[in-house]
């Protein structure tokens, strides 16, 4: 019996766990008044997309590897492995077209630096977002 | 590097070395290759039948330094086993970022001919060992001169623009200096979710200087046939290149080729086409690729009335010359690819060669190497 209860609040914390890592927010400054969708989100994530509709230029940032968040949306959202993003971002990088975003510790680094630039776009665990920044997009 | 080169060089240096080092970023490519071709008379890319690591082991370093307001130099630097290691400067340009569009390079730099020229080196960005050589074996890859960068979003598409202007010297492999002028050129490249197209066009005047050529162009001449004696030279010519390209990956799945011609009718390069194919299947960590490729190099529509025209032995000498750079040949290949991480990929690859004008050249190749990133 105490096996099972043990069990039990095993699958249950586990769950619950499992469930607060499920949703990445793609945020934005609150004022900014900046939206994107669809397939604006990857391509600005990856520098295809250079502006906003609004014609504000586009200023993407990542978590670092560590960052749990940062994982998910590769795979959710970019759609590449750790090594395929490193390949696309060393393609830009090798001939001068570009740079790879710069990269925050904590998602709290990371509404600070959206709240700080207009047209900063970053992505967080849904469950840091605050009443500074605007969620564009849910993954 | 010729002198002209090397103030260009060493301007761009000072700028890198006098920058309050801002922001500096460093990052580095290596690839340990090695090969060995599978009969004793077989020669590809540079291998024999003894095991060889040197053709296509590279190391590069690139540096880029953010300087003032909107301004940024970049240097790379290589080093080839193909050419004993010398540390060779392969571009050093600065850039004026006028705005996220639109970039203007000067200085040393990549033509953008194909869809890998940028990045050519980097070999952890792609799946093959090397890209297909035929196609990719053009005699200028650098330029000193000036590039404008404009890139833009239509709807889901998003556009890259590029013009060149320059020009460029250098050796051929086998040590003839060469001289291109007026290089001028752009290529435009469309993408939308997992397709992307490009489009290139770009011409120079191209002069080979080649003491064995001029002897033959000499005998020619002195025969009357004056026009074919020009075409056997390649002084002050036009080249043109044109090229097309398209990549498909929706993750899985990719599937590229390439095709582009050299149009050089009055030299001894003619008119080489090359395209190929190549498929690859991500599977985990794994890409298995197969690549199909085809070289073709054609006799100009004029010079076979000129070759009719001309004395026997001036007709001989000219055909025997155009013969030599004259090509039918197929190369398949087949290899693998293994992303250990995301700075190390593993690739094994079997290249086989069908010539079908010199079976003396088929050849078959086997190579093993690492790409690094770092």
């Amino acid at each position: 019996m105490k096996l099972f209860n043990l069990a039990l609040c095993g699958l249950v914390l586990l769950s619950i766990g499992s469930f607060a890592q499920a949703d990445i927010a793609v945020i934005v400054a609150k004022d900014s008044g900046l939206t994107a969708s669809g397939d604006q989100i990857p391509r600005i994530f990856l520098g295809k997309l250079k502006n906003f509709d609004s014609g504000e230029v586009a200023t993407p940032i990542y978590a670092q590897d560590e960052n749990p968040s940062h994982k998910e949306f590769n795979s959710k959202v970019l759609k590449k492995s750790a090594g395929q993003l490193k390949a696309y971002w060393s393609k830009l990088l090798f001939s001068g077209k570009g740079a790879p975003p710069k990269e925050f510790a904590s998602d709290a680094d990371i509404i600070n630096a959206v709240v700080a630039n207009k047209g900063t776009i970053g992505y967080i665990s849904a469950a840091s977002v605050t009443d500074d920044v605007t969620v564009i997009g849910t993954y | 590097m010729k002198i002209k080169h090397t103030s260009i060089l060493i301007f761009v240096l000072a700028l890198f070395h006098s920058s309050a080092w801002a922001d500096v970023r460093v990052n580095g490519f290596a690839s340990f290759v090695g090969g060995i071709t599978l009969d004793d008379d077989e020669t590809l890319f540079g291998y024999t039948s003894d095991f060889d690591a040197d053709p296509d082991t590279l190391v590069g370093i690139q540096g880029t330094v953010d300087l003032a307001d909107k301004f940024t130099t970049t240097v790379q630097l290589t080093a080839r086993g193909a050419e004993d290691y010398d540390v060779d400067l392969e571009w050093a340009y600065i850039t004026y970022n006028y705005n996220e569009k639109t970039a203007i390079n000067l200085g040393r730099l990549r033509v953008p001919f194909f869809s890998y020229s940028d990045f050519l080196d980097v070999r952890y960005t792609y799946y093959w060992i090397r890209p297909p050589q035929d196609v990719y074996g053009v005699l200028v890859q650098n330029i000193t001169g000036a590039s404008l960068l404009y890139s833009d979003s239509y709807g889901s598409w998003d556009a890259t623009f590029q013009v060149v202007a320059g020009a460029s010297d250098g050796e051929t492999a086998v040590g003839d200096t060469f001289d291109s002028q007026n290089f001028f050129g752009g290529s435009v490249q469309l993408e939308k979710n997992w397709f992307s197209v490009r489009a290139g066009y770009f011409r120079n005047k191209l002069s080979i200087n080649s003491a064995a050529f001029q002897g033959a162009s000499d005998v020619i001449a002195s025969t009357g046939a004056t026009e074919l004696a020009s075409r056997v030279l390649t002084q002050d010519d036009t080249a043109t290149f044109s090229h097309v390209g398209f990549k498909i990956d929706n993750g899985s799945l990719i599937i590229n080729g390439e095709w582009r011609q050299i149009y050089f009718p009055e030299g001894l390069p003619q008119i080489p086409t090359a395209w190929y194919l190549s498929a690859g299947y991500r599977i985990g960590k794994w890409t298995p690729n197969i690549t199909y490729e085809n070289l073709d190099v054609a006799l100009p529509g004029g010079n076979q009335a000129l070759i009719d025209a001309a004395a026997p032995q001036a007709a001989a000498i000219a055909t025997g010359l155009f013969s030599a750079f004259q090509e039918d040949r197929e190369t398949i290949s087949v290899g693998v690819r293994y992303e250990y991480s995301s700075n190390i990929a593993f690739k094994v690859d079997y290249t086989t060669r069908d010539d079908n004008l010199s079976s003396t050249d088929d050849a078959d190749l086997i190579s093993v190497g690492v790409d690094l990133l770092f």
